[in-house]
């Protein structure tokens, strides 16, 4: 006779299938349902870029802290950074693709009387000392533009 | 502490079922709508359509995703729950093959109920093969939700652990570093819209040892996964560790996790005490104590060694970088 509160049964299941999942993940690594979750497991590399929107008084944000834009040239393109000496993309694709998006979205003509700004690929260095990493920005594109929520 | 229990022991799973079901439908109503923004973005890459069948077309993404639900619908009125499952994942496996061949990599965020579903479905799976057809009778409910409760936090736990592993073997130690968690702010979006949270984030960037300490976390508790398969004190303190992780993941890198945020609230936190439900019996249990007995069956052996061995040889999984 088993002792229904002694029984292990559920611990057998549990360990069962969180082995087989383990080792089935590590095979397929990601095919629906399954996934090793192995999102950013390569070693970071010590430089890192990201396009920010740099002000006039040097002030900078993110580009979606902006709702309308007008560039020179008259479309950016963001991945298009050959000319920035020893500079590239150092990121996930999808990150500047998402960028690209937002920007096309908000191009317009409208924008001539707004503030005066860059677009620039800053490059980030990271050395394992207190303080802010030190920086370069490499220009993408002169423009005017528009904060978000700001009237016209 | 090793011994396994649930916070749902004695009372009914069916807060649990309802649960996974709703929340795998909203999870993939958002994956529905994202696949068909992406088919008519020339941004995205232009494929053929799902199962090189239908058109790559918005339509077919909901036409894809009122299969899922239905599916969904029955396993949450625990109507042919085994099949209703495997329904739902193997249509939610197409719209999730679909988005990867459009995005470019596979949406991880739905992985988390499609992994308990899984989970759940394996453990009604092993209750049907050693309860026989009783499993599936009413008075079977218990007993094979039992099974399919320790189904889906095995498939959760595993993916957390996994994880971690993936990150030790990608890279050893060497991810545990001072720049792995200040390179993944930076390329994300270092400037808030809060200057308290850019604030924060320069906290972060500026300090290499905050650095290097959020990072070994992240090892500690997604390594740690399997704790959440102790018993129901220790699942309910990993999941607020989980919780941790991922609302300063949200912090840091605008990168939001909150499908099994939402899945572990529900599975990890003793609702039914809180709300003072009745306790019901296991009735299949107490007719047939034989049940219980703690081995896996042939068939279960058969079916988890089937599972690997075809994720080992089936040249069908993405792969990170």
């Amino acid at each position: 006779m088993i002792n229904l509160r002694r029984s292990h049964l559920p611990l057998v299941v549990i360990w069962a299938i969180f082995i087989a999942y383990v080792l089935a993940a590590r095979g397929i690594r990601n095919f629906f349902p399954i996934s090793s979750f192995d999102m950013y497991q390569g070693q970071a590399p010590t430089i890192a870029s990201r396009i920010l929107v740099v002000e006039n008084d040097g002030g900078s944000s993110e580009i979606t802290h902006y709702d309308s834009f007008q560039c020179n040239p008259a479309e950016p393109k963001l991945e298009n950074v050959r000319h920035c000496e020893g500079a590239a993309i150092r990121g996930p694709g999808y990150v500047v693709r998402d960028q690209q998006i937002y920007l096309d979205a908000h191009l317009h003509s409208g924008a001539d009387d707004g503030l005066a700004a860059k677009l620039v690929l800053r490059t980030y260095t990271l050395e394992n000392r207190p303080g802010p990493p030190a920086f370069s920005d490499c220009l993408l594109a002169v423009c005017r533009v528009r904060k978000r929520g700001e009237r016209r | 502490m090793f011994a396994y229990s649930s916070p749902y022991e004695g009372y009914s799973r069916t807060p649990l079922r309802v649960g996974l079901a709703v929340i795998s439908a909203v999870v993939f109503l958002g994956e529905a709508y994202s696949v068909a923004d992406m088919t008519r973005d020339g941004h995205y890459a232009q494929v053929p359509g799902p199962l090189h069948l239908l058109p790559n077309h918005p339509f077919s993404a909901w036409f894809i995703y009122a299969l899922i639900c239905a599916g969904l619908l029955f396993l949450a009125l625990d109507r042919r729950s085994l099949f209703a499952g495997i329904w739902s994942l193997s249509w939610m496996s197409v719209l999730s093959y679909w988005q990867r061949e459009l995005f470019g990599s596979p949406s991880r965020n739905s992985f988390f109920p499609g992994l308990m579903l899984l989970g759940w479905v394996l453990g009604l799976v092993w209750a049907r093969i050693i309860a026989g057809k009783d499993a599936n009778r009413p008075e079977g409910r218990v007993f094979r939700e039992k099974l399919a409760e320790a189904g889906a936090m095995a498939c959760i736990a595993a993916g957390y652990t996994s994880s971690a592993l993936s990150k030790l073997f990608a890279s050893g130690f060497d991810w545990i570093s001072h720049h792995q968690v200040r390179w993944l702010v930076l390329v994300q979006e270092p400037l808030a819209t809060w200057p308290w949270l850019t604030a924060y984030r320069n906290f972060v960037i500026d300090h290499p040892s905050v650095g290097w300490f959020s990072a070994l976390m992240t090892i500690v508790v997604e390594g740690g996964g399997f704790v959440l398969l102790f018993d129901k004190r220790w699942r309910l303190f990993w999941t607020a560790m989980i919780w941790a992780l991922h609302i300063n993941i949200i912090l840091l890198c605008i990168m939001p996790y909150f499908e099994p945020m939402a899945l572990l609230a529900v599975f990890a936190i003793p609702w039914p005490r809180i709300f003072k439900r009745k306790t019901i019996e296991d009735v299949l249990v107490v007719q047939r104590p034989e049940l219980l007995k703690n081995e896996i069956p042939d068939a279960m052996w058969i079916i988890l060694t089937a599972i690997v061995v075809i994720s080992w040889i089936l040249p069908i999984g993405w792969r990170a970088g």
